[in-house]
Parts: C-alpha cells; sequence; structure tokens
C-alpha cells in the first residue's frame, strides 16, 4: 500500500534520508529500526508531509503523497503518533479523541445549527477502545494532567480512532511499563489483523521482533537491510551499526 | 426613572461586552493574540458611520459593517497564518497601526483627525433608555451566538487547534480555515460594537481606536479569564465601574481621562503577573 | 528639481537619524532581552517632559537640564528593568507576556505625562538661536545639523563600546547565546540591566533632541517607539547597526515618499512598511539568525 522510491532529505548539508527504498503491505507490521539519527523519524516526516522532500516518490494507494499537506495526508488514510506526544492540553481526553472520529467539526454551519451533536454511538467507540487499553477511569481528565504513560496511551487511542489504512507509530511504547506495553502489542496485531498496515518506530528490541512481520534496517539515512526478524537478528551490519563503528 | 448617566454606563458596558466576547473567542478561544483587534471595532465603527451617513437604513448599516469587518478579519488571517506568539502580536499590532494611519490621513473619506459627526440614529431610539434596550438585545443574541459556536464541535475544534495546530492537521483538520473562520467571526463582532458605538456617540474620530482603548478589552478578558465567557461578562461590568469612583473624589474631567488609563494599564500589568488565568478563566496567558 | 531632492534628503537624514536615536537603544535591549520592550516609548515622553519641567518650569540651565534628563532616562528605563520585567523574567513569563506588558507600561507613562502635564503642546526654550540656514539651496536649522552630528557620535561611540569594551563583548556574547554567556560567567541579569541603562541613556538624548526639533505632546513617545520599531525591524531587529540603517532608511522613504502622497501620510508609510516588513522579510535587511522564536 506504501511504496518509497528514491526518497532523499537534506537539512542543509547533511543528507538525513539518502536514497531511500521500500515497501509496506497491508495487513502487516513493518519495523523501522536504526540507530539515532538514522533518519527514521524523518522518513514518518516526510510521510506524512511535515517536511517536503528534496527527491522521490511516496506512493500511497496509487497517490503520490509529495507536496500533499498533512490534513490532506492524514485523510488519505494515514495516522500517526508522535515521538514526544502531542495531545490537546487543555481538553479533557475525551473531547481529545472525540476530534479524531471525523471532520465534521470542521463545517462551521453544520455545527451551529445543530447537525453535528456528539452522538451516544461516538461516545461509545471512544470508551471502547479507552476500556480496551485499560484507561476508561480518564476519560474526563484534562490532557496536562496525564501521567506520561497515559498520555501514549491516549495519543495512541486518538491515531487509531483517526479513520486510516496506514499507522505510523513513532516510538509507541518508549518509557512505558511491560503490562501496558502487552495491550499495545497485542492491539497493533488486532489492527494489522484488520487488514492495516503499520510502520512502526522502536528501539525496544523485544518488542519489536515479537511483534514485526518485516524490519527495515537504517543507518545514517540509507537502508542498510531488510528482512525477516528472524534474519535480521543474525545480521552482521546490523550488528556493526547499532554497536557502533 | 434611571439616571442618565447611570445609562450611559449601562450602554458602555453593553457596546464593551461584544467587544470582549469577541476578543475572548480569538485570544481564549483561538490562542491568538491578536493586539490590533481595536482595529475591527474602529473599521465597523466608520463603515456604520460612512454607511448611515450616505442614507442607508440603520439595521442594514449594522449589518454591512459588521461584515465588512469581518471581512477583514479573513485579510488578517492570510498573512498571519503561519504565525504565533509574540511574532504575531507585532504583525497585528502593525495592522491596527496601518489601519489608524489609513483613519487619521484619509481625509477625504474618514474626515481625518476630525472624523465623522452627526452620524444618524433612528428615531425610535433617540431616547437612550430604548437604545439601551436595543444594545443589550443585541449583546445578548451576540453572547448567545458565541457562547454556542464554543459550545459546539466547532469550538472544541478551534481549542485544540490553540493547543497543538500540528496535531490537529496530523487528525485531517485544515486549520488554516479553521483559524481563519475564528478571526473572522471575531472581527464582525467586534465591528458590530464598533457601529453601536459611532450610532450612540454620534460622533467618532480615531483617537477612539487606538492602543489606548485596546488595554481596558484586554483587561477584561484577561480578568475575567481566558476562555471564560460569563468571566467575561462579569469583567466587563467591573472594569467599566472601577473608575467610577474617581468622578466621586471631583477630579475634573481632563483629569479623569488619563487616570483611568493609567488604573487600566496598572491593573493588566498586575493581573497577568499574579493571575494570569483570571479569575474563571481554563488557561493562563502565553 | 535637484534642491528639491536634496531637501528631501537632508530632511530624510534628520528624521532618520532621531528614529536611529530610539532604535538603537530598543534594538540594544531586544538583541540581548530578547522581547520587545514598547515601553521605551514611555521613557522618552517622560524624559521629554522632564526636561521640559527642569529647564522651563524650574528654570534651569539648559545643559545642566539636559544631563539630568538622560540620567532620569537612565534611572527610568533602568527600573523598569529591575522592577518589572526582571520579576515578569523569574516567573518565566513568556514573550507575549512581557510583549503585553509593556505596552501596558507605554500607555501608562504615556498617560502619566498628559496627566501630569496636559494635553496641550509645550516647547522648549532654545539655547541658541534656531533660524533656518541656507547651505547651497537647502534649508536647514542648527538644531537639525546638531541632531545628525550627535547620532553620529552615539553611534560610533556605541560599536566601539560593543567592540571594544567587556561589557560590550558581554552583551553580544548574551545577545548570541545567553546559556553559553552564563556557562562562561558572564551574568546574565547584569548584561540586561546594562542593556536597559545604555538603551535608555540613548534614548534621552534622542528625548533631549525631539524636544528640541519638534514640540512635546503625550502621544510622541507612542509615534516614536513605532517608528523606532519599525526602523529595527527593516534593518534586522537583532542587529543594532541593522536598527540604525534601518532607521535611516525609513526617515529617507518618509520624506521622499512626500513626493508622491501627501505629507500627512508620512505615518502611514512607516506603519505600511512596518507591517510588510514583519511579514515578508522579518530578519530585515540584515539577517540575523537570533530574531525569532
Amino acid at each position: 500500500m506504501l511504496t518509497i522510491n528514491n526518497l532523499t532529505k537534506h537539512f542543509g548539508g547533511v543528507k538525513a534520508v539518502d536514497n531511500c527504498n521500500f515497501q509496506i503491505e497491508k495487513g502487516k507490521i513493518v519495523a523501522l529500526i536504526g540507530p539515532n539519527g538514522s533518519g527514521k523519524t524523518t522518513i514518518f516526516n516526510l510521510i506524512s508531509g511535515i517536511v517536503q522532500a528534496n527527491n522521490g516518490e511516496i506512493i500511497f494507494n496509487d497517490q503520490n503523497l509529495i507536496g500533499s499537506s498533512v490534513d490532506k495526508i492524514s485523510n488519505f488514510g494515514i495516522s500517526r503518533i508522535f515521538q514526544q506526544s502531542r495531545l490537546f492540553k487543555n481538553l479533557c481526553v475525551i473531547d481529545n479523541l472525540l476530534l479524531a472520529l471525523d471532520n465534521e467539526d470542521t463545517k462551521l454551519w453544520k455545527n451551529l445549527f445543530g447537525f453535528n451533536k456528539t452522538t451516544d454511538e461516538k461516545v461509545a467507540r471512544v470508551r471502547k477502545i479507552l476500556a480496551e487499553l485499560n484507561i476508561l477511569d480518564i476519560e474526563n481528565t484534562l490532557a496536562s494532567e496525564l501521567s506520561f504513560g497515559q498520555k501514549r496511551l491516549v495519543e495512541l487511542a486518538r491515531a487509531i480512532l483517526n479513520p486510516h489504512e496506514l499507522l505510523l507509530l513513532d516510538e509507541p511504547v518508549a518509557g512505558v511499563n511491560p503490562k501496558i506495553r502487552k495491550i499495545i502489542a497485542e492491539l497493533i496485531i488486532k489492527i494489522k489483523n484488520e487488514g492495516k498496515g503499520v510502520l512502526l518506530i522502536e528501539h525496544d528490541m523485544v518488542f519489536t521482533l515479537g511483534v514485526s512481520d518485516y524490519i527495515i534496517v537504517m543507518d545514517a539515512g540509507r537502508v542498510i537491510a531488510e528482512g525477516l526478524p528472524q534474519d535480521i537478528r543474525k545480521n552482521e551490519k546490523v550488528l556493526e551499526a547499532y554497536l557502533g563503528r | 426613572m434611571i439616571d442618565a448617566y447611570f445609562i450611559h454606563l449601562l450602554i458602555l458596558i453593553g457596546i464593551y461586552l461584544i467587544l470582549g466576547i469577541s476578543l475572548q473567542l480569538s485570544l481564549g478561544y483561538g490562542g491568538l493574540l491578536n493586539l490590533g483587534h481595536i482595529a475591527f471595532f474602529g473599521i465597523g465603527a466608520y463603515a456604520f458611520a460612512l454607511l448611515s451617513l450616505h442614507g442607508f437604513p440603520f439595521a442594514l448599516s449594522i449589518l454591512v459593517a459588521s461584515i465588512i469587518s469581518g471581512l477583514f478579519g479573513w485579510l488578517l488571517s492570510v498573512p498571519t497564518k503561519k504565525l504565533k506568539g509574540d511574532y504575531l502580536a507585532l504583525v497585528t499590532l502593525g495592522f491596527s497601526f496601518v489601519v489608524y494611519a489609513v483613519l487619521l490621513n484619509w481625509t477625504s473619506i474618514t474626515g481625518g483627525a476630525f472624523g465623522l459627526a452627526n452620524i444618524p440614529r433612528p428615531s425610535f431610539l433617540s431616547d437612550n433608555f430604548l437604545f439601551l434596550l436595543f444594545v443589550y438585545a443585541i449583546a445578548v443574541i451576540s453572547y448567545l451566538f458565541i457562547s454556542r459556536i464554543c459550545g459546539t464541535r466547532f469550538g472544541k475544534l478551534i481549542e485544540a487547534i490553540r493547543d497543538d495546530e500540528l496535531a490537529a492537521k496530523s487528525l485531517g483538520k485544515n486549520t488554516l480555515k479553521i483559524k481563519s473562520w475564528g478571526l473572522v467571526i471575531s472581527a464582525f463582532f467586534a465591528g458590530l460594537a464598533g457601529s453601536l458605538f459611532a450610532s450612540y456617540i454620534t460622533f467618532i474620530d480615531p483617537s477612539s481606536f487606538t492602543l489606548t482603548t485596546l488595554i481596558p478589552i484586554l483587561l477584561i478578558v484577561i480578568i475575567g479569564g481566558l476562555t471564560s465567557l460569563p468571566g467575561t461578562v462579569l469583567a466587563t461590568i467591573v472594569v467599566v465601574l472601577i473608575p467610577e469612583p474617581l468622578r466621586f473624589l471631583g477630579f475634573s474631567s481632563s483629569v479623569i481621562g488619563p487616570l483611568q488609563q493609567i488604573l487600566y494599564a496598572l491593573l493588566l500589568v498586575v493581573i497577568i503577573y499574579y493571575k494570569p488565568r483570571g479569575f474563571y478563566g481554563k488557561i493562563d496567558l502565553e | 528639481m535637484t534642491s528639491i531632492f536634496l531637501q528631501l534628503l537632508v530632511n530624510g537624514l534628520v528624521a532618520g537619524s532621531i528614529y536611529a536615536l530610539v532604535a538603537a537603544g530598543f534594538s540594544l535591549i531586544y538583541s540581548t532581552n530578547k522581547f520587545v520592550h514598547f515601553a521605551h516609548g514611555g521613557v522618552i515622553v517622560l524624559s521629554s517632559y522632564f526636561l521640559y519641567w527642569i529647564s522651563t518650569t524650574l528654570g534651569l540651565d539648559f545643559y545642566i537640564s539636559s544631563f539630568l534628563t538622560i540620567l532620569f532616562a537612565t534611572f527610568l528605563g533602568y527600573s523598569l528593568n529591575k522592577v518589572l520585567y526582571q520579576k515578569f523574567r523569574a516567573k518565566k513569563a513568556s514573550n507575549s507576556v512581557l510583549l503585553v506588558a509593556s505596552v501596558a507600561i507605554l500607555i501608562l507613562l504615556q498617560s502619566l505625562s498628559l496627566l501630569i502635564f496636559g494635553a496641550d503642546v509645550k516647547t522648549i526654550a532654545l539655547p541658541l538661536s534656531n533660524h533656518s540656514m541656507n547651505i547651497g539651496g537647502v534649508f536647514v536649522t542648527p538644531v537639525q545639523v546638531i541632531i545628525v552630528i550627535i547620532s553620529l557620535f552615539l553611534f560610533f561611540s556605541l560599536r566601539l563600546l560593543m567592540q571594544k569594551t567587556k561589557i560590550g563583548k558581554a552583551m553580544r556574547a548574551v545577545a548570541d547565546n545567553n546559556e553559553v554567556a552564563e556557562i562562561l560567567g558572564i551574568s546574565s541579569e547584569r548584561v540586561y540591566s546594562t542593556s536597559f541603562a545604555i538603551g535608555s541613556a540613548i534614548v534621552g538624548v534622542a528625548a533631549i533632541l525631539v524636544s528640541l526639533e519638534q514640540n512635546i505632546t503625550p502621544l510622541m513617545g507612542t509615534s516614536l517607539i513605532i517608528k523606532g520599531f519599525t526602523g529595527s525591524v527593516i534593518g534586522g531587529i537583532g542587529s543594532v547597526t541593522g536598527a540604525i540603517v534601518g532607521s535611516l532608511f525609513l526617515g529617507l522613504a518618509e520624506n521622499f515618499g512626500t513626493w508622491f502622497v501627501s505629507a500627512g501620510f508620512k505615518d502611514a508609510i512607516a506603519f505600511i512598511l512596518l507591517f510588510i516588513f514583519l511579514l515578508i522579510k522579518p530578519q530585515g535587511l540584515f539577517g540575523n539568525k537570533n530574531n525569532q522564536k
């Protein structure tokens, strides 16, 4: 569903992403791993439109995403979470999540004349995912008052509720306790089984190797290896990249 | 009946209330530090004055003047769409200076420093008490309208954009369109307040639309508390009434004017230092 | 034709010099403190009235009065920092909050002037005859010549201060990166105080010169700080040199502008330039990375 061709991005003199090529299929979880600074988050920013590529293509369901704005790309069906949680801090959890369900809230007149009420059905959908993540109790808490782990979960819930076919997860389990890690893993696998694609960046190797169907390894902006988890584990180049040079 | 001066104060409260809640929408809910808000007040006032001086009917003049003001809100939203914080504040401030300079210098249309006089008021509103009722009818409608917007999902979206625009975009929201609407609506109601002001005083000149007028309006929005519409109502009453005791102390009017300004400026500094959340606010001024 | 051109040139340089005096101090404060000190305009207006009060009402000798006025301005600017901004900074107030506070103080000082001295225009008795002189077809008054000379002198002195003295280097260090400067042992707070003192002293001189050249009104502070701010933005708000050059450019633009539009629109020219530069070239003509956050 997603094809990256010859993607290049430089910032000043530094090539953050250097001629990358790879593919993501639907119904699969692909992990993007590599040492810090290898270009993984830049790839995410390129796909989601936050940063514009200098060269190359990003084809999503036959549509080239290059040049599209962030909101347009989201509406094509790509949802993401950020490395540092970006919640709407002065709104409560439920409001943070309701915003993700659809874009009817952008229509002023529809809202003004009462045609976009918050239905029980919508609230139920929000509550369902909160329950799956075991955080129903915080539904009315202000986002600014949540703990670190709770923020990560709410952001994940928000990205999932945002209609999508491809989910970009930037370090979904960083700093999160093992119990929650397991819940997230199960949730991601459930999403993949629904036919969606998942691309994730993670440093937790146990989590990554456990949950991924395919792994792409980056270093210094380039793809240096890719393959099944068991093969990557034994790959020389990968070990070298991670353990230093 | 009711003391004439008291009616005057109540009318001022009504007009400032509309001005205050319009700023509350763009500053409190939208998070846009629009220091040029008074420019919309002035544009509405002058547009109304010019329309009614050229014979347009009263209600139509008010409506069109407010729409013109809203249009300027849209105009301002275009160059400011990517700006935030103090930079946005400076640009909007610059906008208000440009508007002021135009009002002051385009003498053939605006009357320059002498302004526009003899602005007609419909005969059925010539009694100030009736005018007061009229102003409050408009104020109540304005309050309900803005309150309604803020209560809908659209209102929540405006707040979300204030909190994190990029996150809102990543949920597929066209944030530029929403921010534009916020400024347009805010400017519309400021222009509405301006029309009422022009109609009431029947004479306007550029000196009513300077930074000096911004201070009490900012004060109202911050004292009431950002995002609190009821707080804005209370704060308007308090802010308009606060300098009144000065009158009882027997100062002459040439003293009361500047004293009032000093008082407002001092209060503004004090409140943003000690209580930037105001009394009923949900968020801090940032 | 050329004599009109030269006249506009001279008028532009004189006006630009005044704006530059305002902008230099303002820009010095911005580059170190990193926020817009609009109350700088309040320092101007109150200092001008101070000069009026002690020289005209109290009858003190003009030169002594001028000296005291500069001290007054320095003290006022320094106090604003110590009593106000420093406290806000201690509370980690954002730049927006500081901006709002400084605008409030500007209006406060302006209203104070209005309250104490009234709205009617005041003039200062000149210590020398100020008849217009005709130099090569161009009319210029002694005061105007003095303005340009003193401005040039102050600008060069300021430059010397910034480049050669310890305190100047400290100010440039803090302007560049105050965290590193702190690590190197430079006290940010002391630099802030000094920049306010120097900046306000310069604007004290500006207040004196403006009072001689034009009349004193309560609104002059707001008007001048906007012009000074515009000059700073045009030249590059983080750079003192830029502020000076930008202000001279503004003075020239305003005066040459009267060739095309009526004199009343002079102010409008400044504001429109400000708006345009803020939007299109915020780093000014002398682009500086220290400008925005």
